[in-house]
């Protein structure tokens, strides 16, 4: 199956020796070449169902073979669809790059992220699936360094690139115990493995490496700091497909478990509940347009993770219905969030082209001057909100109803932990649509806040295209969603689920959405058509906004983004290192100098897990540094002082 | 459609009833029951004024505000009268419906550009925000309560008058009930709409801007919304025994009640502190904690 590939694995390094001006274009051809290869596989899966591909013997690896299922289709359409969408975006993002070099590598990489991760989400074989996973990271490493003159570009590669090693390791340690323990180095004798029941400790150790990439608490440090500087059509690749190849990793092993399904259940809700609530409170926080999205990818991928540990809770306690309806909800919200996400990243990153910023505070009136950008952009809000009538409700409405299908028959011992579920899932409803709204208020509405971030004129038709046909694509998922969700059955049977009532009961609550969605856009364009009927007698008059008495209001007296969360900051101070330095005018002050309002904020987590143990580690590590002198005779008597320490140990026999 | 008729009804009365409470409780003759309705038929009249600064959201806000209430309407049953639209989990997309309005009425205020609507939109967005998880946890504990998850099977012969347990229940839910019904609109003790100062305004500050056909409606809106709740309480009261003119009576009894009930404290009460505000809604959450704990011991589920 990888043979499809092959071929333009061959290609896609003669992108060097095509013009600047047609780099691009070249890429994307590349693309279409990946995503016609990936076609086949799909209709072939169409046709036959799950097939195998024959294993093969490479030297150094070992065994190589695939399996597509339904699963592995789900994840290739996605991977496809966004890449695709992300090539067509960076015509228009990159059209004005003329340096070769940095072009080549960016495209090249971007090219082999999407065969990599396609390659992942096939293959069988640990081993390979390994080496396909580090590629797939270190593709990633390179997409994200486009803009490398930066400093915090390169500190946010190199956050990554560490990071992402210690995900590796759990992986490789995972893998290295099962070879051990004597079973097969695949996804079979992981099964195996995990079915004998002898140690659960494997089950942990994937978990964790997977929760790196997928950017649970508290491992997801990396993940703010990466969509920020990533180039936009890169950032939305990541976290529409890329971070969720950990969740793909987390469905697998959760296909094979057989054993203590409930301490996994809860683990999984937990975290997921924990990470859904702390993402979306640091969302609000930011000031950053890219870093508000990337904190809200945290919340999401907790939603996905609260959804799975529902569905696992299910099998614990043998209520189909829970099940179904937790992975039913998770592989929704997966494909919803591989929608909106990438669509706000676009906007985002038109914004930042037409700008030159992403700070919220100095933007403001975006709107008038990119309203295309600007609808796109609102739809992408409201989906994510999980706001009726778009996609993102369907599937928090469904993990509604799983947690209270449960409550009306489930034993308490549940009942405690869904109630967690259920509290952090309302109220991280509330903080996204707070978060939203304020996004979308500051960045597009009202007017500018600073004369030299104005935007002057809509994006490029290249970077709208996607975004288009992101929002279609929403319109049809939103609209008719009974139609997804037979679509989407052979993936939710990956998890072996068998039953047929609710599935026809799930059916049916989607047509009634579908109902009153369609109902009420109807109302909606009533009531505005009685509006316009109305007004038609009587031309509407302009004027300013009204400013409370005060005649000379400027655009620097509008909430800004630090100013609208205030109040939240005040509330949610435990998990929020926030500090203000401010500097006051006093009455007593004669001549005041220059006042001043600065605000810091700063992840918890990622203080006390990575910053404060980086530091210890540092300082630890410096004081080793005597050694190094710098004079060469210093070095040659180590080098001395080593002969003579072997052969003193090899002469008394210590080893 | 029964149930959405007697809310309109309602809901015409509502705020006439609100306001003459308050005019009697501090000696004054008041207007008359209907005066908020002409003043809305008043404001159909009038030209449309825009602000410069404002676009295409500030335009479209108002009427999806208003049929988001009108959709949230349509899935409230009235007792045994089926609701228009009826599913499983319907209560998540009652309370989502009336987010997609706040959502689109805090960037509409955003979108004047104005301070003090930036703020309305803030202290809205976060006080509705804290109160989402009680909504939930209320209803959540009436389906673990009922077996069923839809409004429809939830108050069907929900009150059973010999038992004291449903009945102390009932009290603690119309407490919890009632409180988020003044949070969503914008009443005491968070916000008071007869406040003059634009700092201390939530909901009002936020259409400050908004005039003519949208002002209509995000006036009525308001009416709707407390007889729309006052439809869910009452459905709590109604059981198969009564037949529709009694269902009636006390539905607009009940309505009345609760008209009195907010005017009483419009009248007697002073708004809290706006640090203080989060810290109440805090302890709805907790008491709808406290409900759902209830019920689990009740079902002799530990």
């Amino acid at each position: 199956m990888s043979w499809n590939y092959i071929f333009t694995l061959f290609l896609i390094p003669l992108i060097v020796f095509v013009p600047v001006k047609y780099k691009c274009m070249y890429a994307l051809l590349m693309n279409i070449a990946v995503n016609i290869a990936s076609g086949i596989i799909v209709y072939l899966y169409l046709t036959k169902g799950t097939f195998y591909s024959y294993s093969t013997m490479i030297p150094l690896i070992g065994e190589l073979s695939f399996c597509v299922d339904g699963l592995a289709v789900f994840y290739i359409i996605i991977i496809n669809t966004i890449s695709l969408f992300s090539s067509i975006y960076l015509q228009g993002y990159l059209k004005y790059e003329t340096d070769p070099h940095p072009l080549n590598l960016h495209l090249i990489s971007f090219n082999l992220l999407q065969i990599f991760m396609l390659l992942v989400a096939m293959v069988q074989n640990l081993i390979p699936f390994l080496i396909f996973w580090e590629i797939m990271t270190l593709a990633s490493f390179l997409v994200m360094m486009f803009e490398n003159d930066q400093k915090d570009v390169m500190k946010a590669a190199l956050y990554y690139f560490v990071q992402m090693h210690i995900c590796i390791i759990f992986l490789t340690g995972g893998t290295i115990m099962l070879q051990i323990n004597g079973y097969e180095a695949d996804f079979g004798g992981l099964a195996q493995f995990l079915a004998s029941g002898k140690d659960s400790l494997i089950f942990l150790i994937f978990f964790i490496g997977f929760a790196f990439k997928a950017g649970f608490i508290p491992l997801h440090t990396w993940l703010p700091h990466v969509y920020n500087v990533a180039p936009a059509h890169a950032s939305a690749l990541f976290s529409g497909a890329m971070s969720k190849m950990g969740i793909y990793g987390i469905i697998r092993l959760i296909s094979m478990l057989q054993y203590d399904f409930q301490a996994y259940g809860i683990i999984m809700l937990v975290v997921g509940a924990f990470s859904s609530i702390y993402g979306i409170i640091h969302a609000c926080m930011q000031n950053e347009l890219k870093k508000t999205i990337a904190y809200s990818s945290i919340e999401n991928m907790g939603i996905i993770g609260l959804a799975l540990g529902l569905g696992v809770l299910g099998k614990a306690v043998n209520n189909e219905a829970l099940s179904y309806l937790g992975f039913a909800a998770a592989i929704m919200h997966i494909l919803n969030h591989a929608l909106y996400k990438p669509l706000l990243f676009y906007g985002a990153g038109a914004v930042y082209h037409a700008t030159g910023t992403k700070n919220m505070n100095l933007l403001g009136g975006i709107a008038k001057n990119m309203p295309v950008t600007a609808i796109f952009f609102l739809t992408g809000c409201v989906a994510i909100s999980g706001l009726p009538p778009f996609n993102g409700f369907i599937s928090e409405y469904i993990i509604y109803d799983a947690i209270m299908g449960e409550f009306k028959k489930g034993d308490v011992s549940i009942d405690e932990l869904l109630v967690i579920g259920l509290v952090c899932l309302s109220f991280t409803g509330g903080l996204s649509l707070f978060c939203f709204s304020k996004m979308y208020g500051i960045t597009f509405l009202g007017s500018s806040r600073s004369s030299e971030h104005i935007a002057k004129n809509e994006a490029d038709t290249w970077m709208l295209v996607p975004q288009a046909l992101i929002c279609i694509i929403i319109l049809c998922i939103s609209l008719f969603p009974f139609l997804l969700i037979n679509m989407l059955n052979p993936v939710i049977m990956t998890f072996g689920i068998k039953n047929i009532y609710v599935q026809t009961n799930t059916i049916s609550m989607m047509n009634h959405i579908s109902i009153v969605s369609i109902l009420f856009i109807i109302i909606t364009i009533a009531i505005y058509l009685l509006k316009t009927y109305v007004e038609k007698h009587n031309t509407a008059k302009y004027g300013p906004t009204w400013g409370c008495g005060y005649t000379a209001p400027t655009s620097k007296l509008q909430y800004t983004s630090t100013s609208f969360t205030q109040n939240l900051r005040e509330l949610a101070s435990i998990i929020i290192y926030s500090k203000n330095r401010e500097k006051q005018i006093h009455n007593t002050d004669i001549y005041p100098a220059k006042s001043s309002y600065v605000t810091n904020i700063k992840d918890v987590l990622e203080v006390k897990f990575v910053t404060m143990p980086a530091i210890a580690l540092t300082k630890f590590i410096k004081r080793f540094a005597v050694f190094q002198t710098g004079r060469t005779q210093t070095y040659i008597l180590y080098a001395f002082a080593f002969i003579i320490g072997l052969f003193l140990i090899t002469y008394l026999q210590l080893i | 459609m029964i149930g959405i008729i007697a809310v309109v009804v309602a809901s015409i009365f509502f705020l006439g009833v609100v306001n003459r409470t308050k005019a009697i409780a501090s000696g004054r003759k008041g207007p008359g029951l209907l005066q908020h309705m002409y003043d809305i038929v008043r404001l159909l009249r009038k030209q449309t004024i825009y602000s410069t600064t404002t676009g295409f959201v500030f335009k479209i806000a108002p009427s999806i505000y208003f049929s988001s209430i009108v959709c949230a309407l349509l899935v409230l049953p009235f007792h045994d009268q089926q609701a228009v639209i009826s599913f499983d989990g319907d209560f998540v997309f009652f309370a989502y419906m009336l987010a997609v309005g706040r959502f689109f009425m805090i960037i509409a205020a955003m979108d004047t550009g104005s301070p003090f609507e930036g703020m309305g939109a803030n202290r809205e967005a976060l006080y509705a925000l804290l109160a989402e998880p009680a909504f939930f946890l209320l209803m959540g504990s009436f389906a673990m309560y009922t077996g069923t998850t839809s409004f429809a099977d939830m108050f069907n012969d929900f009150i059973n008058y010999s038992d004291s347990t449903s009945i102390f229940l009932l009290i603690l839910a119309f407490f919890l009930l009632f409180q988020i019904m003044m949070i969503e609109n914008s009443r005491l003790p968070l916000d008071d709409p007869n406040t003059h100062l634009e700092l201390t305004m939530i909901h009002e500050v936020m259409i400050l801007d908004n005039s003519a056909f949208d002002m209509a409606i995000l006036t009525y809106s308001v009416s709707l919304k407390f007889a729309m709740f006052g439809l869910l309480m009452c459905n709590f009261l109604l059981h198969s025994g009564m037949n529709i003119v009694q269902e009636l009576l006390l539905f607009f009894g009940l309505q009345f009640a609760l008209a009195v009930t907010v005017g009483m404290a419009e009248s007697f009460r002073a708004r809290e502190r706006m640090k203080k505000n989060p810290n109440f809604i805090f302890i709805l959450t907790v008491l709808a904690l406290i409900l759902f704990f209830g019920i689990v011991l009740i079902m002799n589920k530990l």
